[in-house]
C-alpha cells in the first residue's frame, strides 16, 4: 500500500541542499535523482496529499475539490485538487496535490515524433548528447508504460476504430501508466490491478495509476528526501551566504500578509509546472532577480482541443463507474485507451493525433443534463433519417431520466486531440496571479483542423459533434488546453531562452555574458519545453528532467545510485529469510547431495 | 515436393541423422577438413561483401536495410513479437513439430495464456544436418517449413525470415546456404520466398532495425573462426546508425552462431574474441544488450549477469538430437567489450518468479537421467556396433594366431592346461603386440583413435587417463570376448558339424577335422563375434560414453547416439519500448512419424493451412521465464561517446 509521506510545514527545516519545488514529474525527478546523490532535499507541494480512496466520488465532493481562478477572482479551497484557470484567451486545467498532474491525468505514455528535436527552438545540446534518450530510458524505467491487452475489446476503442476508418487509419494501443497487474511498482510501492473502471481524470481510488506520488517522491522520501504539502513558494531571491531563499507561505491563506517565511538551500529545482514555475519566476524577476526578458514566453497549449461526439449511433461506453462500480456495464477501460495517429505528415508541424478518452464517474451524474441543452443548442450533426433521429432523441431521454450509463451520454465519445500550434502565448504576472495572453491561439490553423478532424470521425460513428463545452462562444470562445507548456523555455543564451539545455536559470544583471546562469537555480518541467510537442507531453517532461539531473549530478560531481528503493520502515513486508543467520550450505558433488538431508547439529547440543 | 505441394509421402521423409553411422563419419570427417580449408582459403563473406558493395556511399544505403521500425508493419499494438529458433532440419518428425508450433497463429501455453505468432522469425544456426547440399536444405529445412506455413492464399508471404549460418551451414564453404538464403543480393529481395517465408537477407549476417530503437544483430563468426572486416564494417555503421535516434536509446539482441559462453577459449582465436568483438562495438554507441541468443547446443539454458542486466540464452532446440544440460557450471565468465563478465546460471524464473535453480531444461536430473540411455548404444547404433565387431575380429584373429612357444597365442589360451589366464594374460598379451608388428600397430592405432576421441574438458591429464582407460576396457573385452565366442563356437561346431558334414560330402568336399576347424574359425566364430560380439564392443563403447557423460564429459556424443528428439525448445520474444519479455517454449515430447496426419485426409484442411498435422495437438509449455528484461535495468554502457557518462 502506498504510505503517507507528506509533513506538515511547521517541520521545516531552516537550510536544505535542495529544495524542489512542485512534485509533478519534473519535480518528482529532481526529487528522487538528487536524494539518490545523498543530498538533503525537500519538497515544497501547494497540494495536499491524496492516497487510493482520498479521490471524489460524486459531483458534491468533486465541486469541492475544484478551484477555479480568473481575472475576476478566486473560487473555491485553494487546496482543491482539480485546479481550472480561467483566462481571456485560453482557459488551462492542472492539479493540485502531491503528484501533480499526474494525479489526475490520462496517463498516455507517448513519445514525441523524433523529427520535433530538430526545430531550432532547441538547443542544439539536446540532440547531440545523447542523454535525451538515456532520459526516455530512465522515464519509462520508472512509470512502467504499458498498454492494456485488452485495449481492442473496450467499446470506446471499437468506437474509435469505426472513426478511424474514416481516415484509413487503425488505431493503436496506447502505454499507459497504469499497473494492469498487482503488486510493487518500480519504487517498490504495491499497486493493485486496474479494474478498468475510467475513473483515471478523476483520481484513481484503486490504487492502479502510477502517479508520481507512488513512483518518483516515494523513491525521494525513501532515499531521505523530506516531503512537505500546503507550502506554496512565491518567489526566489539570492541568500548571501547560503545559496538560494525559497518564499513560501501556507497555501491556505489567501494572502501572503504576515504569513510569508523563507528557508535557504543551496540548490532550487523549480518544478512547480508551466504556470506554477513561470509564475515564481515572475514573481522573482519583479522582485529584483535578473532574468532573460523570454520569461513567460513562448507559451503553448501543445495544440490542445477536448471535443465531444454526442449520442452515437454505436456504444461508447465512455463514462468512469468508479470503484465500487456506479453502474453494471462492461469495463470501461482507462481513461484514454487507443490513438489515431496521424503525425506521418511530410512538415512534422502538420501532424495531429487524436484519441477517445473516459470521463470521470465523479461528474457522470451532471453530465446527461449539462450535454443534452450543449448539444442542441451548439451540437451539430450529419442528417439523419426520421427512423435514426427518433432513436437518437429517445437516447437523450433515456440519459436524462436514467442516468450517464445509459442512452446518449452513454454512447457519447470524448476526444482529445493534439497538434502542433504557433506556440507564441505569453504569460504575465497580473497581480498575484499568472494570466496568459494568446489573442491570435483560437484563430490558428490547427485548432480548425483538428475541429475538421473530430468532425469527421464524429460523423463516422453517427453522433452530434460538439466543442467543449467550456470553450463555446458564451464561455469566451477561446481555448482550453491540458498541456500547457513553456514559459521558461530553454534556449542557447539568454538571448533566445530563459535556462539552458541543462535547465540552469540564465543570469542577465549587468555586464554577464549571455550563457551566465544564476549558479544553483534549475527549472525541470513542462515550462523549459519549447515548442509544441505534438503528442502528450508527460513523458517528455520526465525525461528531459531525466536529462537535467544527469547534468546536475555530472556537473558537481554526485553519482545517482542506481540502487533499488529501500524498503521503508513503515511498509509492512514479510520478514526477509535472513540469510547470513543460516550456516552456508556444504557444497557437495551431485551425488552426495542426499547428505544434505542429515539435520545440522545445533549448537551448544 | 520442397514447396509444400505435390504427393508426401510420410514415410519416405527424413530420419534423425544417425552421427555414428560407419559410412556417415567417413564422410563427415573429410568433409569437415576440407571446409576448414575451404573456410579458411575462399570466405564466402569476403566474396558477398565484395558483390553487395563496402564503398561509403553504398554502405548507407546497405545499413539502412531490413528497417521494420514502423510498428504498423510488424506491431501488435506498442509491441513486436519475435521468434527465435536454431539447431533445426534434422529429422521430419522435430524439425516439422517445432516449424508448426513457431507457424501457428497463435499457441496457447498454461499458466501464460495466448501468445501470438511471430511475424520474424530468426534463425541461429545449423539449418541442416549433417552436410549442407542443396538437396539437404530443401529436404531437410525448406519442406517441413514450407509445409507448416504456406504461402499466403495470393501467393505472397506472410512472415520474414533471417537466418544466421551455423557450423553444419559452413561446412560446403557456405555455398548452398548463400543460394537458400541470400538471394535477395542478387536483386530478388522480394521473390526470395520459402513457403510463405520471405527471406530478405543480402549477406550472411544482418541488422534488424525494429520499433524504439531496437535492434537484432546476426553475426556470423564462420566455423567458429574470425569476424571478417566487412562484417565489422557492417557492424559499425550499424552502430553508428542505432546512435543517432535522438529520443531512443539504441537496445541491441545480439544473436551469435554459438554460446561461446558455454565453451572453453578456442586457441584458434589467438586472443580476439568474437563476441567482445561484436558487443564492443554496440556498447561503444551507447547500447544496451539486453539479451546475447546462440544456439549449438541442443538445449535451453539462461545465464545472467548481475552486473549489466545481460541475459545469455543457449536455445538449439529446433529439431536436432538432444544434448544434456548436467554439465552446464553454475558460473561462466564470458569476454564483454574490454572487461570479464561473470555469468550466472542459477536464475531459473518459474511462474513469474524466481526459483534460484539453474535456468536450464531439462533439469539437470532429468538429463542425468537421460544419459543412461546411453547404454542402449549397440542398439541404436547397431552399425558401429558391427564395425566395432569387425575390429575386435580383425584384432583378435592376428593375437591369436600370434606365435608363441611353438604354439599360437590362442591355442595355448585355450588349451594349454599349464597355462593360467590369470595372471598369464598380462604376460602374454602384450609379448603378443611385441612379438607381432601388424597387431602391435593395431593396438597403437587403436589407442591413439580413444585419445583423440577422449573428452579434453578436464585438461591433458584427464583425456590421457579416460582414452586409455578405454582402451584398456577395450583390449580387456577383446580378450573376454575371445574366451567366450570361442567356446560358444566350440560348442555349435559341435552341434552343428554333423548337418555340415552331410552338405559337405553332398558337395564332394573334404570332411576332415581340419575342414571342421575352419569352419569354425572362418566362419562360425568371425560370424558371433562381428554381430554379437560387436554388441558387446558397442556396449563398453556405451558405457563409456554413460558413464563419462554422468560425469560431464563426452555429453555431447552421448546424446549423439541416442539422437533423441524430444525436449526441444525455442524462444518468443515481446519487444517493447522499455522492456524485452523472453517466453522460453519447450516442447516436452515431439510426435513420432506414425503420428502425422495429411490435413487433406483429415478433412480439417484449409486451403491456406499446413498440409501436415499432428494427431493431436502438440502440447508446448513455458520451460523458463517469462523473462522480463527492464532496459532501466541494463547497465548503461559506460563511455558510450556522450558528453557525460
Ligand atoms: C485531465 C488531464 C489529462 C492529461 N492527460 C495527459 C496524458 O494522458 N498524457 C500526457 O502526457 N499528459 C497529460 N496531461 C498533461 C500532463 O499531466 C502535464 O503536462 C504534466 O503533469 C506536467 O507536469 P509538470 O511536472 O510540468 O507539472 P505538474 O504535474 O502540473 O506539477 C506541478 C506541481 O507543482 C505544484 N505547484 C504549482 N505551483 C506551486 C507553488 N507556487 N508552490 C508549490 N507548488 C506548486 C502543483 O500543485 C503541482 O503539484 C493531462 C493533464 C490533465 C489536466
Ligand atoms: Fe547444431
Amino acid at each position: 500500500m502506498q504510505a503517507r509521506l507528506a509533513m506538515p510545514a511547521s517541520k521545516l527545516k531552516a537550510h536544505y541542499d535542495v529544495v524542489v519545488v512542485g512534485s509533478g514529474y519534473g519535480a518528482g525527478v529532481a526529487a528522487a535523482r538528487l536524494a539518490r546523490c545523498g543530498r538533503k532535499v525537500a519538497v515544497l507541494e501547494r497540494g495536499r496529499e491524496f492516497l487510493p480512496g482520498d479521490f471524489p466520488e460524486n459531483v458534491a465532493q468533486a465541486s469541492r475539490e475544484t478551484q477555479v481562478s480568473g481575472a475576476r477572482g478566486h473560487m473555491g479551497s485553494r487546496t482543491a485538487l482539480y485546479d481550472v484557470r480561467v483566462g481571456d484567451d485560453i482557459h488551462v486545467m492542472m492539479a493540485c496535490g502531491l503528484g501533480g498532474t499526474s494525479l489526475i491525468n490520462a496517463n498516455v505514455c507517448l513519445a514525441p515524433d523524433p523529427r520535433v528535436f530538430d526545430d531550432a527552438a532547441w538547443p542544439s545540446a539536446v540532440r547531440r548528447d545523447r542523454l535525451l534518450a538515456e532520459g526516455f530510458v530512465r522515464a519509462r524505467h520508472m512509470l512502467r508504460p504499458e498498454a492494456s491487452s485488452r485495449t481492442q475489446s473496450y467499446e470506446k476503442v471499437r468506437a474509435l476504430r469505426l472513426a478511424a476508418s474514416a481516415f484509413e487509419r487503425s488505431v493503436e494501443p496506447i502505454p499507459l501508466h497504469v499497473s494492469h497487474t498487482s503488486g510493487p511498482n518500480a519504487a517498490g510501492v504495491h499497486q493493485e490491478a486496474c479494474k478498468e473502471c475510467g475513473d483515471c481524470c478523476g483520481g484513481c481510488n484503486v490504487g492502479a495509476k502510477t502517479t508520481v506520488a507512488s513512483t518518483y517522491i516515494a523513491d525521494a522520501a525513501a532515499f531521505g528526501a523530506e516531503v512537505f504539502t500546503g507550502v506554496r513558494v512565491l518567489s526566489l531571491s539570492k541568500d548571501e551566504r547560503n545559496g538560494w531563499r525559497v518564499w513560501a507561505m501556507p497555501t491556505d491563506e489567501d494572502t501572503p500578509r504576515g504569513h510569508k517565511y523563507f528557508v535557504t538551500a543551496d540548490i532550487v529545482v523549480l518544478g512547480a509546472g508551466t504556470l506554477g514555475s513561470t509564475e515564481i519566476l515572475l514573481r522573482s524577476k519583479a522582485e529584483g532577480l535578473a532574468l532573460s526578458h523570454w520569461l513567460g514566453s513562448r507559451f503553448t497549449s501543445n495544440g490542445d482541443a477536448i471535443a465531444l461526439a454526442y449520442n452515437n449511433d454505436v456504444e461508447v461506453n465512455g463514462i468512469g463507474v468508479g470503484d465500487p462500480p456506479k453502474a453494471a456495464v462492461p469495463p470501461v477501460g482507462q481513461a484514454v485507451n487507443a490513438l489515431i495517429d496521424l503525425r506521418d505528415t511530410k512538415d512534422v508541424r502538420d501532424g495531429l493525433a487524436m484519441c477517445e478518452c473516459a470521463l470521470p464517474s465523479a461528474f457522470a451524474s451532471a453530465l446527461p443534463a449539462l450535454l443534452a441543452p450543449g448539444a442542441a443548442v451548439f451540437g451539430e450533426h450529419e442528417k439523419r433519417t426520421l427512423g435514426d433521429e427518433l432513436e437518437a432523441i429517445e437516447r437523450a431521454t433515456d440519459s436524462l431520466l436514467k442516468g450517464a450509463y445509459q442512452g446518449a451520454v452513454h454512447n457519447t465519445q470524448t476526444f482529445l486531440a493534439v497538434g502542433h500550434d504557433a506556440g507564441n502565448g505569453v504569460m504575465r504576472l497580473d497581480g498575484d496571479r499568472v494570466a496568459i495572453e494568446w489573442t491570435n491561439g483560437p484563430g490558428q490553423r490547427v485548432f480548425q483542423r483538428i475541429e475538421e478532424m473530430v468532425r469527421t470521425a464524429t460523423h463516422a460513428t453517427g453522433g452530434t459533434y460538439m466543442r467543449n463545452p467550456a470553450t463555446e462562444k458564451i464561455f469566451g470562445g477561446n481555448l482550453m488546453t491540458v498541456h500547457p507548456l513553456g514559459g521558461c523555455t530553454m534556449g542557447e543564451t539568454s538571448r533566445t531562452g530563459v535556462v539552458n539545455h541543462k535547465g540552469q536559470v540564465f543570469d542577465t544583471s549587468a555586464g554577464s555574458s549571455p550563457d551566465a546562469v544564476h549558479e544553483g537555480l534549475y527549472v525541470c518541467d513542462g515550462a523549459v519545453v519549447p515548442c509544441p510537442l505534438g503528442i502528450h507531453p508527460l513523458l517528455t517532461i520526465t525525461a528531459l528532467a531525466e536529462r537535467t539531473m544527469i547534468h546536475l549530478a555530472h556537473d558537481h560531481g554526485w553519482h545517482i545510485s542506481d540502487a533499488p528503493t529501500p524498503v521503508r520502515a513503515t511498509q509492512q513486508t514479510p520478514a526477509a529469510a535472513p540469510s547470513e543467520g543460516r550456516p552456508r550450505e556444504r557444497r557437495l558433488p551431485w551425488f552426495a547431495r542426499w547428505l544434505r538431508r542429515a539435520p545440522a547439529p545445533v549448537e551448544g547440543e | 515436393m520442397a514447396d509444400g505441394s505435390g504427393e508426401i509421402d510420410l514415410r519416405a521423409l527424413p530420419k534423425m541423422v544417425r552421427w555414428y553411422s560407419p559410412a556417415h563419419l567417413v564422410s563427415t570427417g573429410w568433409r569437415s577438413v576440407v571446409s576448414e580449408i575451404f573456410g579458411q582459403y575462399a570466405d564466402q563473406r569476403i566474396m558477398q561483401a565484395t558483390i553487395d558493395g563496402f564503398a561509403p556511399e553504398i554502405m548507407k544505403m546497405v545499413v539502412g536495410r531490413y528497417n521494420y521500425s514502423d510498428l504498423r508493419e510488424l506491431g501488435d499494438g506498442d509491441k513486436v513479437w519475435v521468434d527465435y529458433i536454431a539447431d533445426l532440419g534434422d529429422g521430419f518428425d522435430s524439425t516439422y513439430a517445432m516449424a508448426s508450433l513457431v507457424s501457428q497463429p497463435q499457441i496457447d501455453i498454461e499458466g501464460v495464456g495466448t501468445l501470438p505468432g511471430a511475424k520474424m522469425l530468426i534463425m541461429g544456426g545449423d539449418q541442416v544436418y549433417p552436410f549442407p547440399t542443396r538437396q539437404a536444405y530443401r529436404e531437410r529445412f525448406a519442406m517441413p517449413y514450407a509445409t507448416a506455413l504456406p504461402p499466403a492464399p495470393d501467393g505472397g508471404w506472410r512472415r520474414l525470415l533471417f537466418v544466421l549460418p551455423g557450423n553444419h551451414d559452413w561446412y560446403d564453404g557456405l555455398s548452398s546456404f548463400d543460394h537458400m538464403f541470400c538471394k535477395a543480393r542478387f536483386g530478388h529481395a522480394a521473390e526470395n520466398k520459402i513457403g510463405g517465408w520471405l527471406c530478405p537477407q543480402h549477406r550472411s549476417y544482418f541488422a534488424i532495425r525494429l520499433p524504439h530503437n531496437w535492434w537484432i544483430w546476426g553475426a556470423d563468426i564462420q566455423l567458429a573462426q574470425y569476424l571478417d572486416a566487412g562484417q565489422i564494417l557492417y557492424f559499425e555503421g550499424i552502430a553508428q546508425e542505432m546512435k543517432a535516434h535522438p529520443t531512443e536509446a539504441p537496445k541491441l539482441i545480439l544473436c551469435t552462431a554459438e554460446p561461446s559462453w558455454n565453451y572453453d577459449k578456442d586457441e584458434k582465436l589467438q586472443g580476439e574474441d568474437n563476441l567482445s568483438t561484436i558487443t564492443k562495438i554496440a556498447t561503444d554507441a551507447g547500447a544496451r544488450v539486453a539479451a546475447v541468443v546462440a544456439g549449438d547446443l541442443h538445449h535451453y539454458s539462461r545465464y545472467e549477469s548481475k552486473e549489466t542486466g545481460t541475459q545469455f540464452f543457449t536455445a538449439g532446440g529446433g529439431g536436432a538430437y538432444f544434448s544434456p544440460t548436467h554439465y552446464l557450471d553454475d558460473t561462466r565468465k564470458v569476454a564483454w567489450g574490454d572487461r570479464k563478465l561473470e555469468l550466472n546460471l542459477k536464475c531459473q524464473i518459474k511462474d513469474g518468479k524466481p526459483t534460484g535453480e539453474p535456468s536450464c531444461w531439462p533439469s539437470r536430473g532429468e538429463s542425468r537421467w537421460l544419459s543412461l540411455r546411453t547404454l542402449a548404444f549397440p542398439f541404436s547404433n547397431y552399425g558401429y556396433a558391427v564395425a566395432l565387431g569387425v575390429i575386435y575380429w580383425v584384432m583378435i584373429w592376428m593375437f591369436s594366431t600370434t606365435p608363441y612357444n611353438g604354439k599360437t597365442v590362442g591355442e595355448t589360451i585355450l588349451h594349454d592346461p599349464s597355462f593360467h589366464w590369470w595372471p598369464g594374460i598380462f604376460m602374454l598379451a602384450p609379448l603378443a603386440a611385441a612379438t607381432n608388428v601388424i597387431l602391435g600397430i593395431w593396438c597403437l592405432a587403436l589407442w591413439v583413435v580413444l585419445y583423440g576421441y577422449a573428452d579434453s574438458a578436464w585438461g591433458k591429464k584427464a583425456k590421457l587417463l579416460l582414452g586409455t582407460l578405454h582402451w584398456l576396457a577395450h583390449i580387456a573385452t577383446m580378450i573376454a570376448l575371445y574366451y567366450a565366442v570361442s567356446y560358444v563356437s566350440f560348442y555349435l561346431v559341435e552341434s552343428a558339424w554333423p548337418q555340415a558334414r552331410e552338405v559337405l560330402e553332398n558337395l564332394d568336399l573334404r570332411t576332415t577335422p581340419d575342414v571342421r576347424e575352419l569352419l569354425r574359425a572362418i566362419v562360425i566364430f568371425p560370424l558371433i563375434m562381428i554381430f554379437i560380439g560387436g554388441l558387446v564392443a558397442g556396449f563398453v563403447w556405451g558405457a563409456y560414453l554413460t558413464i563419462s557423460c554422468l560425469m560431464g564429459l563426452h555429453c555431447d556424443q552421448a546424446f549423439a547416439s541416442m539422437a533423441i528428439p524430444d525436449y526441444k525448445n525455442f524462444l518468443r520474444m515481446k519487444v517493447e519500448p522499455n522492456k524485452l519479455t523472453i517466453y522460453s517454449i519447450g516442447l516436452r515430447r515431439t510426435p513420432r512419424r506414425w503420428s502425422w496426419r495429411k490435413t487433406k485426409d483429415t478433412g480439417l484442411g484449409a486451403v491456406a493451412g499446413p498440409a501436415i498435422v499432428p494427431a493431436r495437438p502438440l502440447r508446448p509449455s513455458l520451460i523458463d521465464g517469462p523473462v522480463e528484461i527492464r532496459v532501466g535495468d541494463l547497465k548503461r554502457p559506460s563511455g558510450s561517446g556522450s558528453a557525460v557518462v
